[in-house]
């Protein structure tokens, strides 16, 4: 009995450690960008290419995805709330369902499936091949140099993203209700409905829940990418452990800034 | 203010057991080299990966001992100050030595870019001209696996020397490349010295170990985890 409650404490306390050492990450990660001497022209190139690989390169996709979003959420909205009788809640309800939770949650999702599985990768791989060892004998500090630049490079695009995603799915789904005579009505009354719908608490959910879980997907990718230690073997174990706890970290930040919120 | 180069790099009875990567530990190794001088080891074929360059650099702490550069030991050093220091250093490496994501020619300026307020034009200009004293037509382009492994030998030469290092780590040098490509070598070696640089030169190549006997002011063999002093060639 004592077994078996030791080993439970011992895994609880495992995985309490595991979850400390990410929020450490994440908090140096912001401590040490505020310094000037973290950013040599090295690390600022490293960067803007993650921000161009996981923001900008995404963008179609996601756009893509806020049109189709647009049309099967923001249409349906449009109809059932004109019969009935509500349409001065579609703001309201848009804002709740689009920007507070669909939002920043399919973007996440996307941001984790193609960037982070990719960085998870990309750092076991250079960590097998000794390539993280070529950078420390430079005096590139690796923390510096891979995890800083990819961490907020992640959180800043998630965030970019979010925005174009909320934009695209409200325009397509006032131009595809116009177009099946959904009568959504003057596109003046329905930006306004939009934004006097948004209150400041909902500018503070999409913040802490794009940067947030951005961070947080960017620091567990790089940190199982880094624990690979033998074999080429470890680096797709890593992309899946660094997916699945990316993912819970995405829900519980999530459902916590909704309770928050909504309370 | 000027650094101090009497003693660039010091190991005081240093051990360090055999662990991978490496084929052999160091027992019980002290040494100390300045700047000017060439230390030329002479490793086994086939056993030639020792922790030396790895501990001089203060990427692995060792198990007994100190390693101490420039009067310093490792482990004291603030991460930034460390860096900056490994930042003086070129160095070939044993194995492996390239970023696979990045282009040849922005690995070799790497360290450059990354501790200096050099312009790129300056930093690529003498890499281009160390690469033509190497033999090689250009600074070569594109990702490091598409490259002849001569050829990415000898650019991780240019590397080594770029920038004026302090201390230079070679590391099995001439592996891969011809040997009439060693003349180009020394002579680079020579220029480094005579600018006050350090070099650590290990090899298991015979003809190369002949070529630094004349040379080098303290020569070292291995003989399993001892490094001894070698008198005459």
């Amino acid at each position: 009995m004592s077994n078996w409650l030791g080993r439970l404490g011992a895994a609880t306390l495992g995985k309490l450690r595991v979850h400390g050492d990410t929020a450490a990450v994440v908090w140096e990660t912001f401590r040490v960008a505020l310094r000037r001497e973290t950013w040599p022209r090295t690390v600022r190139n490293v960067f803007v290419r993650q921000v161009l690989f996981t923001g900008y390169e995404a963008s179609r996709f996601i756009s893509l995805l806020a049109v189709m979003v647009g049309i099967s959420v923001v249409v349906q909205m449009q109809v059932w709330l004109a019969r009935v009788g509500q349409t001065g809640l579609l703001g309201p309800v848009l804002v709740m369902v689009i920007v507070r939770e669909l939002g920043p949650l399919l973007v996440n999702f996307i941001v984790l499936g193609r960037s982070g599985t990719a960085v998870a990768t990309e750092l076991g791989n250079m960590k097998i091949a000794g390539e993280v060892n070529v950078l420390d004998s430079q005096g590139l500090d690796p923390f510096i140099y891979l995890v800083v630049p990819r961490v907020l490079g992640m959180a800043i695009s998630v965030f970019c993203l979010t925005i174009i995603f909320v934009i695209v799915s409200f325009l397509s789904g006032y131009l595809i209700g116009l177009l099946l005579g959904a009568n959504p009505g003057p596109f003046v009354l329905f930006v306004e409905s939009v934004f006097r719908a948004v209150r400041p608490a909902d500018v503070a959910s999409v913040l802490v829940k794009t940067f947030v879980p951005g961070a947080l997907t960017g620091a567990i990718c790089c940190m199982e990418g880094l624990s690979v230690s033998t074999s080429m073997t470890e680096v797709p174990q890593v992309t899946t452990r660094a997916v699945v706890r990316s993912v819970g970290a995405l829900f519980v930040v999530s459902a916590v800034m909704s309770i928050l919120t909504y309370a | 203010m000027p650094l101090d180069t009497k003693k660039l790099v010091e190991f005081v009875d240093v051990s360090i057991e055999a662990r991978p990567p490496f084929d052999l530990g160091l027992n019980s190794f002290s040494c100390v080299f300045g700047a000017g001088e060439l230390l030329a080891v002479h490793v086994a074929d086939g056993y030639g990966h020792l922790p030396l360059a790895d501990s001089a650099e203060g990427l692995i702490e060792p198990d007994k001992g100190q390693v101490l550069v420039l009067g310093e030991d490792w482990r004291s050093l603030a991460p930034g100050r460390a860096a900056g220091l490994r930042g003086r250093i070129g160095r070939v490496f044993h194995e492996h030595g390239w970023v696979s994501n990045l282009d040849m020619d922005e690995n070799v300026t790497l360290s450059q870019r990354h501790h200096t307020l050099r312009a790129e034009e300056e930093i690529v200009a003498e890499a281009r001209e160390l690469a033509s004293r190497f033999g090689l037509e250009t600074l070569p382009a594109g990702r490091p696996g598409a490259l002849k492994r001569a050829d990415r030998r000898r650019t991780e030469w240019v590397r080594a020397f770029l920038g004026n290092p302090l201390l230079i780590l070679l590391e099995n040098p001439m592996r891969d490349v011809y040997s009439g490509a060693l003349e180009s070598l020394l002579n680079e070696v020579k220029r480094a010295r005579a600018r006050g640089a350090g070099v650590v030169w290990l090899t298991s190549d015979p003809p190369t170990w002949k070529a630094l006997s004349g040379i080098a002011d303290r020569k070292l063999e291995q003989k399993g985890a001892d490094l001894v002093p070698v008198k005459g060639v």
